[in-house]
Order: C-alpha cells, then structure tokens, then sequence
C-alpha cells in the first residue's frame, strides 16, 4: 500500500513557499509574487528508501502584519520545512519563532529549515555566522533556489525521510 | 458515489440547512470509526469530490483529508484549496456514527481576502526595498566621505612642515589661513562620519546594565570642562545647574562616548547662537517615568517658528547656517532615541531656547 504523509510549509510571507511546491511537483517557476490564501495543497510520489510514498504538501498563507499562521492546519503532519528568504534578515526571525509555535502546538515533529532564494546570493543578509545558532541546535538547514531548481528536489526528499522517521 | 442520504443528526440537518441558505454549496462526507467513508452528499463535484467509494478509506480518496481523521476535536479549517481548485471552509464535527467534514464554498471570501493582502504584502516589500536601498546609498556616501578625509591629514601634516620653515610674516599669515581652513573641514568630516556612523552600526553599541552605564552629571562636567575655553573665547559664560554637585545616581541608558558627544553638540549649537556676554546653563533633572532630563539653556534670540520642525533632522540648519552641514542635532537625536531615549527643544520664558533629552535609567535586570 502507498505510504501517505502530510508535510506543511511554512515561513513569512513572499520567502517562496508556493514556488517552492511549484518546482517540486510541477518543475516549474513564476517570477511574479501571489500571494497564498489559506492553503494549498498538492501532492507528489517519492521514494524513500524502497518506500513508495506520497507526499502530500500543504503550503500554508505565509505570517504578515495582517495574519499569523493558522497552525490548526499542521494537524496530522508528519513533518514541516521551514522557509526563510535569504534576502531579507527578519524572515530568519519568523521561522525561528514559527518553529517553537509549532512546537507548543503538535509537539515535536521533524522539520528542516530552508534558506531560499539561492540565487540571489549577492543579495542574502543570511551569512553562516546567522545560520550557526541553528545548526548548533541540530536544525537541519538547506539552501534553496525554488527560481533555479537548486537543492529543492534534496530539500523534500530530506524532509520526506524525516518524516518517515515520525 | 452515494445518493441516499443517511438520517442525519438535528444538529449537522440545521448546519447544512443554514449553509445551504447562504448558496455556498455545501457538501459532506462522513467517516466512520474505521476510517471509510461511510456517506457522502451534497455539491462534492464542486471541490473535485467525484467517484468516491463508500467502504474504501477516506484518505486514499480524499487526499487533503491525510492524517486528519480521526477527529480529535471539532474544528473549523479555513480556505482550503480543493482538488477542484475552489477554496472551501472545511468544518469538522463529531457525531456517534462518525465524524463529518463539511465543506463550504469559500470563493468570495478568498478573493476578498487575497486583494487585501496581495496590496498589503506587496507595499511591505516595497518598503524593505527601499529602506535597503537608502542604506546602500548612505553607506557608499560614508565610503566617500571617508576617503574624502584622508588626503586632508597630508595637506594638514605638509602646511605643519612648512610652518617650521623661515617664511615672511604675510606667507605665515596665509599659511594659518590654510591651515584653519583645513582643521574646519576636518570637523565636518568627522561630523558627517559621526552621524552615518550612528546610522550605519549596531544598534546594540550601548548598556542598559547599571554597573555599565554612563553617568550623565559626570558627562555634563567633563564636556562642559572640556569646553569652557571656547566658551571664553567666545565672552559667553558656561556654567552647570546648582543640584548636579549632590551625590546623586545619575546613570542612564547609553554609551560613555557618545553621550559626551550628544552633550557637546548640543552645548556647542547653544554657543553658536548666543550673543555675548549671555549664559548657557547645563542641567541635570529627575523626570517622570524613571528618566533623567538634561537640559542646555541659552539666552539666544531663540528657534524661529519655520526651522523650528525640521531642527533635528538630516542637513538641518539654523536660518543664517550656523549649524555647519546640520547633522549635529541629527546625531543628537538618532543617538537618544536608539537608547529608548527623546530630544527636544522649547522657547524659555525668560529668554532664549532650552534644548533638552531624556534618557532611561538603567535597571538591574
């Protein structure tokens, strides 16, 4: 039987969480910025070691000053990424707050910390000493570029075998 | 797909009834114990709900509803994407033969909702962009004036040089000239340097710990030693509030340097506009809400009214420009509010301005 696992995105808003589930399951990329209402969700196969398993993705309305993350819609996930843009220094705030959150509200359940937007690398406010506090903390971290496709494949496969670890 | 409806408890009849009176397409499943899907009804094609098979788990058909069911709590989950594409508000509730997800057309609300925040999320990126962009630009402006400086202490270390060589009385006389000229743009550097440098650094660069603190009468007493020459020079009297001698704790929030430099600015902008023979009082005060007032008081012609709003900002300068390039209040001000602190000034009854901050006391924890 084919495994089935919720995952949730999650981050401030504009980080890149829709473009993200686009790359991943449609291998595709809109430059122009919509934003999410509630959630959205799609789905994807993927192995995990010899398993099958269907990833269903649920990419949450990013947290702004007009709302803050429903985590009612985290119910029943078997992991999360977190997203943060690598281009703006505060949306590394938001994930670090998300993070405890959700961890107040389902427990513990294994997440990985994206840094998108790779591809503007010139542009990050993110630098190693930024990410430091967080690898100290055994959060997992990739670097992603949902524009150009870089790490988004190994990012959700991370999290699915994390999630399989649930 | 099951057409048949089941008997539905009062409770879920009233709440499809009253969605269906709202014309926002209800539909319901129900889930039994197991986990199958148990009845279905209502407008499922609506959210892409189509050939469901009672008896067959609800998650393999239903795939939004993964790790959902069984229900826990009754909940309501909003806006959710449908298979379809349609937005609905899904409703979860228990009942004895199982719990039932309803949905809801949420459509309207959706678009309602993403024109509001696509125009909020798209004016808050504008406005990280630009505030970046102002500090790029000031940063490379501070690069500027930095390598502006540094031919200056050549010019200045040659017109030395030149001051030990045996010159005639009117090529010594032109030599002070340049050398004058060369210590004033000196200080405007070091004045522009001061001001982005505020800007530009961490706002961390102070204590709010008591043993660390800086006192401010201490402040006052070296800045106001520190300038009475130019005081004298300038037949202006500098002198301190009577109370400031008393063994008092005058700490506050802040950082020793600077707010040495916070005092003498606003002491030197008091001498630059006080005629002859007038005072300036500086003065250290107990003020509500745990702060401490410092106050400089001149005897000046006062602020004229049109200056009067832009006093403490960027390139600000008094009606005959005698503030220099105007970003000694500037710095004043920046400083003492990124020390939780406020400035400002107000015509004295007497005579003249009084240009006053107030900082916190730091606390012990």
């Amino acid at each position: 039987m084919l495994l089935q696992k919720k995952v949730c995105l999650l981050g401030a808003f504009a980080v890149g969480k829709t473009s993200l589930v686009r790359r991943y399951v449609e291998d595709s990329y809109a430059d122009k910025y919509l934003t999410t209402v509630g959630v959205q969700i799609k789905k994807r196969a993927v192995t995990v070691a010899e398993h099958e398993v269907n990833l269903v993705i649920w990419d949450l309305a990013g947290e702004d000053e007009f709302q803050k993350v429903q985590l009612s819609y985290l119910r029943g996930a078997s992991g999360y990424l977190l997203v943060a843009d690598g281009t703006r220094r505060t949306t590394l705030d938001t994930a670090k707050v998300l993070q405890q959150r959700v961890n107040d509200t389902i427990g513990s359940v294994p997440f990985a910390l994206l840094i998108n937007k790779s591809d503007l690398q010139a542009e990050w406010e993110i630098d190693e000493a930024a990410l430091a506090e967080f690898s100290a903390a055994g959060w997992q971290i990739v670097k992603t570029s949902a524009k150009s496709g870089d790490s988004v494949e190994a990012a959700f496969q991370l999290l699915a075998t994390l999630s399989l670890t649930k | 797909m099951m057409d048949a409806m089941p008997e539905l408890p009062t409770r879920i009849q009233q709440h499809l009834h009253s969605l269906i009176a709202e014309d926002r397409s209800p539909a319901f499943i129900l889930c039994d114990a197991a986990g199958n899907l148990a009845a279905c009804g209502g407008a499922l094609e609506t959210y892409g709900l189509t050939q469901l098979e009672l008896g067959a788990p609800v998650d393999e058909q239903i795939f939004l509803l993964t790790g959902l069911l069984p229900l826990e709590k009754e909940e309501l989950q909003p806006c959710v994407h449908t298979e379809s594409g349609c937005p609905a508000d899904l409703y979860f509730l228990k009942a004895d033969e199982g719990d039932y997800v309803l949905f809801l057309d949420a459509t309207k609300q959706e678009k309602q909702q993403r024109l509001m925040q696509q125009k909020g999320n798209e004016l808050s990126l504008s406005y990280q962009r630009l505030i970046k962009e102002i500090q790029k630009k000031e940063i490379l402006l501070h690069c500027i004036v930095h390598d502006l400086a540094g031919p200056l202490l050549g010019i200045k270390g040659g017109y030395e040089l030149l001051a030990n060589e045996n010159i005639s009385p009117q090529g010594r006389k032109f030599l002070e000239i340049g050398l004058r000229q060369a210590d004033k743009q000196e200080k405007l550097i070091k004045e522009i340097l001061h001001a982005f440098a505020a800007e530009v650094e961490s706002l961390d660069s102070f204590t709010i710990d008591p043993a660390h603190a800086p006192d401010a009468a201490q402040a006052i007493k070296d800045v106001v030693e520190a300038l009475q020459p130019a005081f004298t020079l300038h037949h202006v009297k500098l002198q301190i509030a009577p109370g400031l001698a008393a063994a008092r704790n005058w700490k506050v929030v802040g950082e020793k340097s600077r707010l040495e430099r916070v005092i003498s600015n606003l002491i030197e902008n008091a001498l630059r506009h006080s005629p002859p023979d007038t005072t300036v009082t500086v003065g250290c005060y107990d003020n509500e809400h745990d702060q401490i007032l410092i106050a400089i008081d001149d005897e000046g012609p006062g602020i004229p009214p049109e200056v009067a709003p832009t006093l403490f900002q960027k390139f600000s300068q008094g009606k005959k420009g005698k503030g220099k390039v105007g970003l000694g209040l500037y710095f004043c001000r920046i400083t003492v509010e990124q020390w939780g602190g406020l400035i400002g000034h107000a015509a004295r009854a007497e005579k003249g301005s009084r240009f006053w901050f107030r900082l916190p006391r730091p606390k012990a924890n």
